[in-house]
């Protein structure tokens, strides 16, 4: 049987290998968001079985900043830089898209030994999930050649290893979850400012053309 | 006065001078002159410190912050290190005499800031080496040591051919450290401990360590076949940094052998053996490759390779004889290596800076621009002419008594040692090292020759003028060094014995005789030569008269016997390990006769360098540019790696 926060990291590993089939930028967003919210929800079930209300906070912040603010932030980014459609690099999306879901496979055979916590119901489902969330991210990463396919793949990354947390630990400190937040969202605003320079100097914002720059 | 005290306040004032000299250095213009006379200062309480301690023993470790993250910094003063620090502090001292003028001589080539800090930094790092009692500060001192010294022989980068010694430079001492580091935690596996004092290599699993540690040290002091680097370095370095990189680096890697394998207990009879052979090629490889020079100081630099050579091969013997208990024979054998590390030291610096006043006045060091530098500065000429009788070991001078030493160990070996084998082997070391002797006279009879006497050979030689008076100082100090050490042999002697005797470990109850009778000797000598003087020379009468020219016009400078002509027939004879070639094409119309060109081309190959390290290096080269294909600038190639990673770990986290 599984539990309800397995069900939803599941679910938000799934999503992440959607969006792998996509170029679109505005769907690749906004499943990206709903992803995030999966993630969020989550977050709100680990902290009713464990009866950590800290938890429910994280849970709010990671809903409205993750889910609902960086996609609408990246959003308006593409609209000022006037791109929708990534060109696509290395492989074409339906083939990544069965890719991820190989390696959404191939994750839950690499994490069955991993040692979990006592306490941790069915950990290896939450691991599975983490791990594939940043195998998929790697993918996102691998197959887009804008900067903003890229920004992307790291945030998926990133859910992969909080999810990865949330399932392995019961429940991090509180302070470590925030603090990685702000990370994620300096980050976020770095290469969004990023992206407007390198559009600026380059005129293009073509990662692959960046090879330019090895001496 | 506490010696602890003393010495304590010795190390303190080192590195408050390397702070001085950084602070100060941050302004372009640094003063030599002040700089100098702090080396100097610091050299004085130095030997001071060293003489006050008397013949204690003095361990220090430091405490809280003045660690290496979890370990503290041991130092140990024993008599060994004693002896050591006190030929350090004076060829410092020299040194700090001879640089204001020489440095003059180099305004604008090297930047004073990067030269001095690196200087003292080197300085302390020596100190540092032979004070530590552990492995971890040994190897912390040893590579601030190396960076030090390759920023010294980088001084005047500005040249491609120092940029390439640099480099060579660099490789090899990176390549010692390497090894020495793998020694030393190879030992530390097998003894737990990171202390000397702990580490006993007597055991049969410590063999191989020994043998790395072994390899990075002859790496280090450029024992064949790793002396590749010194011809390199030693030229391009300014001549302050050369007479402190032969005179006291070279020795360090042979204080460590003492300090660490021989003190240790080594008694494998393979790596022994592996230190006679490599010792005796050393030596003879060495003067062979110094008698075909014609630069001055990579000529310096080849001699030195010889006596390193001449110096483990004494260690060599020492430990043979300890294995086959003659403690006699490993202690005279132990006190002629330590007494011609100290010999070489003092001789190889007033060499070497009598070369960098000869090169700062003739402004070359080529061997066909110089010459008749006689007149022009008889002092420099005096002082290269005691170093290069001492180093021929000319007695009363100190060469000799080292040498006289290493001859008794090697005869009372080849009387005592029960193998044949054994026999045969001091056999022909002796056959050798006279060889050796010969070579070495050969080699110095042409650089004297070449330099100071003749004509000119060039324009610039001809206007050299004598050496400013802090230069000639600082030759003429090591010079009274070379003698004093030779004519106060045997009180030295029994001195170093003391020492020597506790490093040897079965500790010889008889004390040592070892007749050394340098006054006799010099006497008989001296009266020798002035009866022959005086029964044949002076009879013959002195006539004046003029060359005959064959008919060519006036003789110039270029008709004296030149460095390749003295060296050639000697070269000839050693054809096998040398490939010596000489071309000479003649032009002209009627080209026997009255021959307008003469070109004489001569090239020297180390096959070595050429058949050896060269092919090693291009398959370096070519594997590092396969590897730097890896690094192509692609983002996404760098995610594969990464992704490829991560599944690869999580994969054997999985099996494992």
């Amino acid at each position: 049987m599984i539990s309800g926060i397995n069900l939803c990291v599941l679910c938000a590993a799934v999503l992440a290998c959607l969006m792998v089939g996509s170029l679109h930028l505005r769907l690749n967003l906004f499943l990206y968001g709903v992803e995030t919210l999966f993630i969020a929800g989550a977050t709100v079930l680990t902290a009713n079985a464990h009866g950590d209300a800290s938890l429910i906070c994280i849970a709010i912040l990671i809903g409205t900043l993750k889910a609902l603010g960086v996609p609408f932030f990246l959003l308006r980014t593409s609209e000022k830089l006037n791109v929708h459609r990534d060109v696509g690099a290395m492989i074409t999306p339906p083939l990544a898209m069965h890719l991820s879901i190989v390696l959404f496979a191939l994750s839950f055979v690499l994490t069955r030994n991993i040692p979990t916590p006592q306490l941790v119901v069915n950990g290896w489902y939450g691991a599975a999930a983490g791990i594939s969330l940043l195998f998929t991210g790697l993918v996102v990463m691998l197959t887009r050649r804008l900067a903003i396919g890229q920004i992307l793949g790291f945030l998926v990354i990133e859910n992969g290893i909080y999810v990865f947390a949330l399932t392995q630990t019961l429940g991090m400190p509180m302070l470590v979850e925030m603090g990685i937040l702000l990370d994620m969202l300096v980050g976020v605003m770095v290469c969004g400012v990023l992206v407007f320079k390198i559009q600026k100097s380059f005129e293009h914002i073509d990662v692959a053309l960046l090879t330019n720059l090895k001496e | 006065m506490n010696s602890q005290v003393v010495f304590l306040e010795s190390l303190f004032l080192l590195v408050s001078a390397a702070v001085a000299a950084f602070a100060l250095s941050h302004k372009s213009q640094v003063s030599d002159k002040a700089m100098s006379y702090l080396l100097c200062a610091i050299a004085s309480f130095a030997i001071a410190a060293s003489f006050l301690g008397g013949s204690q023993i003095v361990g220090y470790e430091t405490s809280a912050p003045l660690m290496l993250g979890v370990f503290p910094l041991t130092f140990l003063l024993d008599g060994l290190s004693r002896f050591f620090l006190l030929l350090l502090s004076a060829i410092l001292f020299a040194i700090g005499l001879f640089s204001p003028g020489y440095l003059s001589h180099l305004k604008g080539k090297i930047s004073g800031g990067q030269y001095w800090i690196a200087f003292f930094l080197l300085a302390l790092s020596m100190f540092g080496v032979v004070l530590s009692a552990d492995a971890i500060t040994f190897i912390v001192m040893w590579e601030v040591m190396s960076l030090s010294s390759a920023v010294l022989v980088a001084s005047d980068h500005t040249h491609q051919s120092v940029q390439k010694s640099a480099l060579i430079y660099l490789g090899a001492s990176r390549t010692a450290s390497g090894l020495l580091c793998g020694g030393f935690l190879w030992m530390h596996s097998l003894t737990g401990s990171w202390n000397f004092a702990s580490w006993n290599f007597a055991q049969h699993q410590a063999i191989f360590p020994a043998l790395l540690i072994l390899l990075g040290f002859c790496i280090k002091s450029g024992v064949w076949p790793f002396h590749i680097w010194l011809p390199y370095a030693y030229p391009s370095a300014p001549a302050t940094v050369t007479a402190v990189m032969s005179g006291f680096m070279s020795k360090i890697p042979i204080y460590g052998l003492i300090r660490i394998l021989i003190q240790g207990g080594l008694s494998s009879p393979e790596i022994i053996n592996l230190m006679f052979v490599l010792g005796a090629i050393s030596s003879f490889w060495g003067v062979l490759f110094a008698l075909v020079q014609n630069d001055l100081k990579r000529l310096l630099a080849y001699s030195s390779i010889e006596n390193i050579g001449l110096i483990l091969l004494s260690l060599a013997i020492s430990l043979k004889a300890r294995a086959a208990s003659l403690p006699l024979i490993a202690d005279v054998a132990m006190v002629a290596a330590i007494f011609h590390c100290l010999n070489h030291g003092a001789i190889k610096s007033l060499l070497f800076l009598a070369a960098g006043s000869v090169d700062a006045m003739a402004h070359s060091r080529d061997l066909h621009r110089l010459g008749g530098l006689a007149k022009r500065m008889p002092w420099t000429m005096a002082c290269f002419f005691i170093g290069a009788f001492s180093i021929c070991s000319i007695p009363p001078l100190n060469g000799f008594a080292s040498k006289w030493l290493l001859y008794q160990s090697l005869f009372k070996s080849t009387l005592l040692f029960g193998s044949y084998l054994d026999r045969g082997l001091f056999l022909t070391a002796i056959c050798l090292l006279s060889a050796v002797g010969a070579l070495a006279i050969a080699v110095f009879v042409k650089a004297m020759g070449v330099v100071f006497l003749g004509m000119s050979r060039s324009h610039t030689a001809e206007h050299a003028v004598e050496a400013s008076p802090g230069m000639l100082c600082a030759q003429v100090l090591l010079a009274a060094c070379c003698a004093g050490m030779g004519v106060f042999a045997p009180s030295l002697v029994s001195q170093i014995t003391k020492i020597a005797s506790s490093s040897t470990r079965p500790i010889t109850t008889a004390p040592i005789d070892f007749a050394l009778p340098i006054p006799l000797l010099a006497a008989t000598l001296f009266a020798t030569a002035l009866v022959i003087y005086l029964l044949f020379l002076q009879s013959s009468k002195v006539r004046t008269f003029k060359t005959w020219d064959c008919g060519f016009g006036p003789l110039t400078a270029k008709t004296q016997a030149s460095s390749d002509s003295f060296a050639q027939p000697l070269a000839r004879i050693f054809r096998p390990f040398l490939k010596y070639e000489t071309k000479a094409t003649i032009s002209g119309r009627d080209r026997r006769h009255f021959p307008e060109q003469i070109n004489v081309e001569v090239k020297i190959v180390s096959i070595l360098e050429s058949r050896v390290y060269l092919p090693c290096l291009a398959v370096i080269s070519y594997l590092a540019r396969g590897l730097a294909k890896l690094q192509a600038g692609s983002i996404h190639l760098y995610l594969v790696y990464v992704c490829s990673t991560l599944i690869i770990l999580l994969a054997l986290g999985t099996v494992l």
